[in-house]
C-alpha cells in the first residue's frame, strides 16, 4: 500500500501541496483499487456539493482564496465578512507575532494604505506623489535594517 | 448567483433543457476539478469542457434517464476523463481528443458495468442522512460542502488543527456512505418486485 492511498481524501479536498497531488495523480494512474475509492468518492463529493452547497457563497470563498494565495506572505488566513467589499468592516491589527513583511502584504490586500517604509511597501510610492525624508533610525521589521527612507505625502508648496 | 448579474434565458426544448442540466451541474464540475487538477486551471477547464461534453453528445440517451442517474453518469466521465489525465500526464502520449481523433468522443460508452448505488440515491436523502450526523460531523461535512477547505473549516468551529476536521470529515463520509447503501439497496430492491 502506497502513502498515496492513505491521501485521497486530502487531495479530494484539495488540501494537500503540488507536490503531494502529483504524487497521488501519477499514483492514480496505475492502481486500479484507488482508481475505485476515489470513484466512491467523487461521487459522494458530487451529491453532496448538489444538495447542500449554495454556488454564490462558495465563488466568493474561492474568489478570496484566490486572492490570498496570490499574495505571498498574508498573515490573515480567514475571509472578511464583506468580502469582496473595498474595505474591512472592522480593522483587526496583526498578532505581534505576525507583524512584520506580512502585515503589509495583508495591508496590500485589503487596499488599506500602508504605514511602512519603502523597503516594505513599494506599492505606497505608486499611488500619489511622495517624497524623500530623513527618517528616525527605527528598525525595519522585512529587512532587519535600522532608518533608511521614508516615504511620506509631498506637501503643497 | 452572483448578485445583480441574471441568469442566462433557458430555451425550450432539448437544447433547453440540456442547458438548464449543464447550468446547474457546471459550477460544483468546476469546484472539483479545481480541486483535484491543482493549480493548472488549463487542465481544469478541459477536464469540464470534455466532460460537458460528452453529455452533450449523449443527451438524446441521458434526458430519458431519472436525475440520480444522470449524475452518476456525469461522475463516472469525470472520472473516466480525470484518470486519462493522470496517465497521459505520466507517460506524456497525447490522447487528446482533437480533430483527428474525434470519433473518440462518440467510442468510449461510459456505463457502469451494473447500477450503481449512487444511481438510486437523490439529494433529498442525502440531506436526511446528513441531518442525522451528529453536531461535529454534521457541521464540517456541511461547510466542506459549501467549499470551504480544512483550515477554513477549523477557523469556523474554533477548532486548533485542521488535522481534526479531517478526521471528522472521514467519519462523516463513511457514516454517510453506510447510511446510503442502506437506502439505496431498499430502492434497488422495491425496483425489482
Amino acid at each position: 500500500m502506497s502513502t498515496a492511498c492513505e491521501d485521497l481524501q486530502p487531495f479530494l479536498d484539495g488540501s494537500l501541496s503540488a507536490e503531494d497531488q502529483r504524487r497521488v495523480r501519477g499514483h492514480l494512474a496505475t492502481c486500479d483499487v484507488c482508481a475505485r475509492r476515489f470513484h466512491d468518492l467523487l461521487q459522494l463529493e458530487m451529491l453532496a456539493r448538489l444538495a447542500l452547497e449554495d454556488p454564490a457563497e462558495s465563488e466568493r470563498w474561492v474568489s478570496a482564496r484566490q486572492a490570498r494565495e496570490t499574495v505571498p506572505g498574508s498573515w490573515d488566513d480567514d475571509v472578511p465578512e464583506n468580502w469582496p467589499g473595498d474595505v474591512l468592516a472592522t480593522q483587526v491589527p496583526p498578532p505581534p507575532d505576525r507583524e512584520g513583511r506580512a502585515w503589509h502584504q495583508g495591508a496590500r490586500r485589503f487596499r488599506r494604505r500602508c504605514p511602512g517604509c519603502a523597503n516594505c511597501c513599494p506599492w505606497f510610492a505608486k499611488t500619489e506623489a511622495v517624497e524623500a525624508v530623513s527618517a528616525p533610525r527605527l528598525p525595519c521589521p522585512r529587512t532587519s535594517r535600522s532608518g533608511g527612507t521614508l516615504m511620506r505625502p509631498r506637501t503643497r508648496r | 448567483m452572483v448578485p445583480g448579474r441574471e441568469e442566462p434565458p433557458v430555451r425550450e426544448g432539448s437544447g433547453g433543457e440540456f442547458a438548464a442540466f449543464a447550468i446547474r451541474h457546471q459550477p460544483v464540475l468546476v469546484a472539483i476539478a479545481r480541486n483535484v487538477c491543482g493549480k493548472s486551471a488549463s487542465d481544469c477547464d478541459d477536464l469540464v469542457q470534455d466532460v460537458l461534453l460528452r453529455a452533450l453528445l449523449q443527451w438524446e440517451r441521458l434526458k430519458r434517464w431519472p436525475e440520480p442517474a444522470r449524475r452518476a453518469w456525469l461522475v463516472r466521465v469525470l472520472h473516466n476523463r480525470f484518470l486519462d489525465q493522470c496517465r497521459r500526464q505520466g507517460a506524456e502520449t497525447d490522447r487528446r481528443v482533437d480533430l483527428h481523433n474525434v470519433h473518440m468522443l462518440f467510442e468510449d460508452p461510459e456505463d457502469a458495468p451494473e447500477p450503481e448505488q449512487w444511481e438510486c440515491v437523490t439529494e433529498d436523502e442525502l440531506r436526511q442522512a446528513v441531518a442525522r450526523l451528529n453536531e461535529k460531523l454534521r457541521q464540517a461535512f456541511e461547510l466542506h460542502a459549501r467549499g470551504l477547505r480544512h483550515a477554513e473549516i477549523a477557523r469556523r468551529m474554533n477548532t486548533p488543527s485542521a488535522g481534526t476536521v479531517g478526521t471528522w470529515l472521514f467519519h462523516a463520509r463513511r457514516r454517510l456512505k453506510a447510511m446510503l447503501h442502506d437506502t439505496a439497496e431498499r430502492r434497488r430492491q422495491e425496483r425489482e418486485r
